[in-house]
This record gives structure tokens, C-alpha cells and sequence, in this order.
């Protein structure tokens, strides 16, 4: 899984996990670089690159999603824009069948329909990318931490030792891209269940198993593994 | 077996007392009401075969109840507790000793009366008791209890002696056994706390839990009337023969007053009752980490909660609590205590301390996380931006504003009239509110306080704390504000959850980077 990718062993702007050289780093490998095969090649590179403009890199060390996930939701979303274009043409036409001429019901439906159209092709096609500048995740020795959204913008930092298992799932669209949504799991009520949608397969591994071979020598002296 | 069932020889089965059989089949009888009345119906009506039909399946559970009992077993093998039951369905459950956490009691009165008790044997995991012996003698609970709690207390003894956790073999664990049980016994209760008769009574007075009694009461009272067939068109015509002949509207006033008077004393003193029932001869008392609440006039309730395990304090004081000085105290642990129906879950979180006066909380806070030096008044309050209060009146202003303008357009002027009281309550509320609210950090705990009528003052262990968030609203970012809510595992009879909104941004990401680093910190 590592084999393509571990090009960047000394970056200048390294994440911290090289820099301390924990005993868990050495044998799970450094997850923090995004190393996700051709596209990535060092995580120092990518974050200049994307520091003037993406506001949730703007700290130390963030990563940002694969920019495939662009791809993936606009396959998606093109997918419903189609089937309501279709569905919406297809309603038109009923109504005009049944009264015609046009009158104005019919052109506030039309108007309607054009705005919604309109709606869908932003919010499906171009809110994916202001959606992708706004999310942005850090590995480090804190923990791990996640910042998203674009009106509404959510920070959620889960200290390493309180991850209790993970899981990395993928949908068939998420397959066909290389994505996968890794569900950070804590002992928690309210965000107990933390989900990071739009990496690539190998970051969301990677991160799976960096942080559940983080929280194994945690488990060992309560031996049961019951959150404290 | 009679003969054994005291002794406490390790691997031997135990099985429950002889009178389980009876609350079984009465609990059982509860349960299996319906056929049962139905068996009784078809005899008395002579139509028998539906009789012999329920008869056989009431027969049929009753026999279930009995075998349950005949076949229940449990014993101690090693450091592992094992129940056996069934016949048919054998079920046979390890409970690994390390991972009991405490073993409450439920006693109702007919319990008393017989000198036994529920055993309720309870893990880390899950909001259900992990096994519930119903019901043992009292000299067995306790002959168990002092077993599983040595073996726990050697256990971890062997844990903390041994350099490396692993190496904690089950040899070592049955020398430790012997060695450590007197000094186990040393470490006797201690008791923290008591409430007395007048401080429930406080309670009752500051509650309004008689309410749902009275709805209920007065329900069933006017059930009983109509089922003796009397319309409520006569009742009121008869209530109204016992009114003076032309009364006048100031006699009507009185008599409206004196009734609602009637019912608010009827209330209190259902709720007084309501305590009292619940919380007579309320002991809180502690043996090394382990609390145990043990309260209960007619059914007494014993349930025990690890210090270690607590997840969250919260400090209730209810608006007439206030006046009359007194809090409760609820405490979250993992799981349990929710909204379930357990005695002993409710009673040991949702009910922690039913009732506390104010001068008693220092000495509790204490007792209950020693490492923090308690004084609510000098704690280093953070408040709210300074321009909070501003940003929720100037929001109600725009949205009234905008509202009055509507209505003042349409030429309804009650609507504005209405508008101008609400907003000018809105006002006033969203002051208090933002003056109630605190956060502050001190020794590894947070506490927050929130609350205009019902207070609510929460502390949660920074080390316990499972992932910290920081939010904001477009508003939020408008005025460079953001909300720090911090995640615990609890169940939430606290009904408080810690977020604290309006905070600075760079306050709060400070904060967040703070707890962050102490609780990655802690293992």
C-alpha cells in the first residue's frame, strides 16, 4: 500500500508525527503525508499550494481532502440533476397537455423549475469545490482533527487515546474514484460516531491504522477496554 | 442444598432463596394477567375451552417461572462468575470479575419482610444490569458481595504490584486473595452524607413532581364517578347548589383563589410524599472509590457507583431551590441512568442527591473529585464575549422590528402590543441568560454553568473527555464568536450538555488547543 508513496521522508514542512519519531510512527508508518499516488507528492508542496486560497489550511499541518471527491459528487449530483430535468420537462408537458394554451400557473411553474435547475447546478456542481477548500484534517500528537464547512464551519479535534475503533467505508461511486469515508469512533454521546468523507483509499488506511495502533497501548491496562 | 447455601466454599453452586418462587409467580401473575383473567372469565361463564386454553398457557409460563427458579444457579470459579439456567434453552454467562463494577440491591417490602433482596450484578457495558439474581437472602448477597469485591480489590492489587500489566497470572491472584481480605475490611464505609425528613420535605415543596400524582388522582376520581353513572352536567349542577344564593363576583374571586390555593398545597404535599416515599433514609456512603446511595421507605433501592467512573457532576438549582437554598447533584457514568426503568441506575445518576443545602455542597464536591479544590465563587469565570448579550437583544430587535412593522402595516394592534411585551421579555432574558452562563478550567476539570430559572452548574473530567468541537455560525464568524462543546460518555441524566456558545473565537480555540493537549495526554 505504502510502496509508490513514501517519497517525502524529510519535508520541510513536515507534520510533527516525523518530527517526534513516537515509537507507534516507526512501526505503523508516518501517516501524515497525503501520499496518494500520482497526484501527491509531498504534503509540503500541496500545502503551499493551497495555503493562499483555502482558508481551513491556513493552520499548521492541515491536509486537505482528495480533490477527486469534486469528481465523485459531481457524478452524483449530475445523476439527480438529470433525473429532476427529465422528471420536471416531463410534469411540464403533462400540465400543458391538460391546459393549453400556456397560462400564468404555468409559467410560474416554469420559473420554478428553472430556478431550481439553477439551484442544483450549484449547489452540484460548483459547491463541491467550496465545500473542498473549507475541509481540511490534521494528524498530529494532539490528535486528530477535522475542519469543515462552508457557512456553518465545524472543528472537531478527538485526542488520540480516546479513539476506540475505526472503520473506512466505500460506496460504489466511492470505489469507481478511489474515495473512501473514514468513521473515527469514540466512547462519546453526542460525537460519538465521526465520520471524514473525500479521502483516498490509501490516506483513509493509512489513518485507520495510524490511529487504531495509537490506541492499543491505551487498552491494555483496563483491560477490557471500557472507556474511563 | 438448605445446609450449603451459606457457606461460601469457592466453586460451589449457589441457587436463589426458596421465596423467589413466590415473587416470581407474582411478578409472573403481573405479567401473565390477561390469560389469567381470561381462564377465570371462561370458567365463570361456562364457556371452557378459551378457559382451558388461557389455563394452559398461564399453567404453561407459571411452570417456566418455576423451572427458572429450579434450574438458576451461580458460582465463583476462579475470577469468573458464572450463572447457569434452563432447561431447554440452557443459558450459561461468564461474568469476569474484573469487570463487575458494583452490585446494587433492590428490597421492596415484602423482601423486607423476608429478609431478602434483587441482586443486581453490574458491568461497565450497556445500560442493563449484566445479571439479575431475583431475589437472594440477605447472608448470601452479602457472603457474595465481600467475595467478588476482594477478588476485584486483589486483582487490581496484582495489577498495580506488577511492573508489567500482563504478567498478572491467576496464581498470584489466589495468594493475593487471603493477604488482602482483612485489609479490604479495614477499609470500612465511611458515611458522607444523609438527608433528613425536613430536607426532603424542602424538596417536595421546591418540586412540582406531585402534579403528574394529582392528574392521575383526580383521573381516577372522576373515572369512579361516571362509572356510578353520573354525568358531569349533574356534578357541576351540584357543585353549584353548594355555592351561596347570588353570589357575587367577589365571592365567585375568593373561592376561584381559595381552590387554586387548595390544589397548589394538594400538589407540594404529593410531592413531599413523592420524596419521602423515594428518598427516606437517604445514606450516601463511601468505601475506597465505591459510592453507595441507599434510600427507600417502602422499596429500598442500594446502588453503588465508582468514583473513578463518574463521566460528570452537574449541580441543579431549580428557581425555588434557589429561594429555599437547597440543589440536587446528578452525576453521569458510562451508560445507565438514562431514561431506563432500572432502580438502581436511576437512583444512583439521575438521583445522585435528590436534595443538598447549599452548605453542604463544598463537603460533597470534596468527597467526590478530591483533586479539585471546590469554591464556585472562586472559580476563574470565563464569561461570554463581551458582546454577546448585544448580539441576541440585537437579533430579537430586527426580528421583532421586522414583525411590529408587518403587523403595524395590517393595522393590528394587539399583535404589536403583544410583540412590544415579548420583545421587552426577550430582552430581559437573553441578559440573564448570558450573565448565567460561565466556563472555567481548573486542576483538569471544566465547568459550566448555564441557566436562567433552572441553574445548572456541570464539571467534567478533562481526562475523561472524548473529543472536542468548535463551532460557528455564520453569526458566529460575523462577530468573532465561536462554541466550544466538549464530548463525554454519559447518558445524559444530567440533561446538561457542555457547549459553551458566544465565547471569543481566539478564547475558545485557545481552549480547545489546551484541553486538546491535557486529554491527549491523559491514558
Amino acid at each position: 500500500m505504502l510502496s509508490e508513496t513514501r517519497v517525502n521522508t524529510d519535508n520541510p514542512g513536515g507534520p510533527p508525527g516525523n518530527v517526534s519519531g513516537s515509537e507507534t510512527t516507526d512501526e505503523a508508518g508516518v501517516i501524515p503525508a497525503p501520499a496518494t499516488g500520482e497526484r501527491f507528492e509531498s504534503p509540503a508542496s500541496m500545502t503551499t499550494v493551497v495555503a493562499e486560497s483555502q482558508s481551513a489550511l491556513s493552520g499548521s499541518n492541515f491536509q486537505p481532502l482528495d480533490p477527486r471527491t469534486v469528481a465523485a459528487e459531481r457524478t452524483l449530483s449530475w445523476i439527480i440533476i438529470a433525473v429532476v430535468t427529465v422528471g420536471g420537462l416531463f410534469g411540464q408537458a403533462i400540465y400543458l397537455a391538460i391546459n393549453w394554451p400556456p397560462d400564468l400557473i404555468f409559467l410560474a411553474i416554469a420559473v420554478a423549475y428553472v430556478l431550481l435547475l439553477a439551484f442544483l447546478v450549484w449547489a452540484g456542481h460548483f459547491y463541491p469545490v467550496i465545500a473542498l477548500r473549507h475541509a481540511a484534517w490534521r494528524l498530529d500528537e494532539q490528535g486528530f482533527e477535522i475542519r469543515r464547512g462552508v457557512w456553518w464551519r465545524h472543528e472537531i479535534t478527538v485526542p488520540r487515546s480516546r479513539v476506540q475503533h475505526t472503520d473506512v467505508h466505500q460506496g460504489p461511486l466511492m470505489r469507481k474514484f478511489g474515495l473512501a469515508r473514514l468513521v473515527i469512533n469514540t466512547a462519546g454521546t453526542h460525537n460519538a460516531s465521526i465520520a471524514l468523507d473525500g479521502l483516498s483509499l490509501e490516506t483513509a488506511q493509512k489513518l485507520r491504522s495510524e490511529l487504531v495502533a495509537d490506541s492499543i497501548p491505551q487498552r491494555e491496562p483496563s483491560e477490557f477496554g471500557e472507556p474511563r | 442444598m438448605t445446609e450449603q447455601r451459606h457457606k461460601s466454599t469457592d466453586q460451589e453452586a449457589h441457587w436463589l432463596h426458596p421465596s423467589s418462587l413466590v415473587f416470581e409467580f407474582v411478578g409472573g401473575i403481573r405479567s401473565q394477567l390477561i390469560p389469567a383473567l381470561l381462564a377465570l372469565f371462561g370458567a365463570t361463564t361456562g364457556t371452557w375451552l378459551g378457559g382451558l386454553i388461557a389455563l394452559l398457557y398461564f399453567v404453561g409460563s407459571m411452570t417456566a417461572v418455576v423451572l427458572r427458579y429450579v434450574t438458576l444457579r451461580y458460582r465463583l470459579v476462579g475470577d469468573e462468575l458464572i450463572i447457569d439456567e434452563g432447561v431447554i434453552f440452557h443459558v450459561h454467562r461468564t461474568v469476569p470479575i474484573q469487570r463487575i463494577q458494583n452490585i446494587d440491591v433492590v428490597q421492596n417490602p415484602f423482601h423486607r419482610l423476608l429478609r431478602v433482596a434483587e441482586v443486581r450484578i453490574e458491568t461497565a457495558s450497556g445500560t442493563e444490569p449484566e445479571a439479575v439474581l431475583r431475589v437472594l437472602s440477605l447472608a448470601e448477597f452479602e457472603s457474595l458481595r465481600a467475595r467478588i469485591f476482594a477478588r476485584k480489590r486483589s486483582y487490581e492489587l496484582a495489577q498495580s504490584a506488577a511492573s508489567e500489566p500482563a504478567a498478572a497470572p491467576p496464581v498470584i491472584l489466589e495468594q493475593l486473595t487471603s493477604a488482602v481480605q482483612p485489609a479490604g475490611q479495614a477499609a470500612q464505609r465511611e458515611t458522607i452524607m444523609k438527608i433528613s425528613f425536613a430536607q426532603l420535605a424542602l424538596a417536595g415543596i421546591a418540586s412540582n413532581r406531585g402534579t403528574a400524582l394529582l392528574l392521575v388522582g383526580l383521573g381516577f376520581v372522576s373515572q369512579q364517578f361516571s362509572t356510578v353513572a353520573r354525568s358531569w352536567r349533574i356534578e357541576t349542577a351540584e357543585l353549584t347548589r353548594y355555592l351561596p344564593e347570588n353570589s357575587s363576583a367577589i365571592v365567585m374571586l375568593a373561592l376561584a383563589i381559595a381552590g387554586l390555593l387548595a390544589l397548589l398545597i394538594s400538589v407540594k404535599i404529593l410531592s413531599i410524599a413523592w420524596y419521602v416515599l423515594k428518598f427516606y433514609d437517604y445514606t450516601l456512603d463511601r468505601s475506597g472509590d465505591a459510592l453507595r446511595v441507599s434510600c427507600g421507605l417502602l422499596t429500598r433501592v442500594s446502588a453503588t457507583v465508582r468514583r473513578d467512573r463518574i463521566q460528570l457532576i452537574s449541580i441543579r438549582r431549580t428557581l425555588i431551590g434557589r429561594w429555599l437554598r437547597i440543589a440536587s447533584i446528578r452525576i453521569e457514568t458510562a451508560g445507565g441512568g438514562g431514561d431506563s426503568d432500572d432502580p438502581t441506575a436511576t437512583i444512583a445518576r439521575r438521583w445522585f442527591l435528590p436534595v443538598i443545602s447549599e452548605a453542604q455542597i463544598p463537603a460533597i464536591m470534596e468527597q467526590l473529585c478530591p483533586e479539585l479544590k471546590w469554591g464556585e465563587r472562586a472559580f476563574d469565570w470565563q464569561r461570554l464575549s463581551s458582546k454577546a448579550a448585544w448580539r441576541t437583544r440585537r437579533m430579537i430587535l430586527l426580528a421583532l422590528g421586522l414583525l411590529m412593522i408587518v403587523a403595524g402595516l395590517l393595522g393590528l394592534t394587539p399583535v404589536v402590543v403583544a410583540l412590544v411585551l415579548f420583545g421587552a421579555l426577550a430582552w430581559w432574558w437573553s441578559g440573564r441568560r448570558v450573565a448565567a452562563m460561565g466556563y472555567a478550567r481548573h486542576d483538569g476539570k471544566i465547568i459550566f454553568r448555564s441557566g436562567v430559572f433552572t441553574q445548572k452548574c456541570s464539571i467534567a473530567f478533562i481526562d475523561k473527555i472524548q473529543s472536542v468541537a468548535i463551532d460557528l455560525s455564520p453569526f458566529d464568524r460575523r462577530w468573532n464568536m465561536a462554541t466550544l462543546s466538549v464530548d463525554t460518555v454519559a447518558s445524559g441524566p444530567a440533561e446538561h450538555r457542555i457547549a459553551i456558545p458566544m465565547l471569543d473565537a481566539a478564547y475558545a480555540r485557545n481552549e480547545r488547543d489546551v484541553i486538546c493537549r491535557s486529554a491527549s495526554l491523559a491514558r
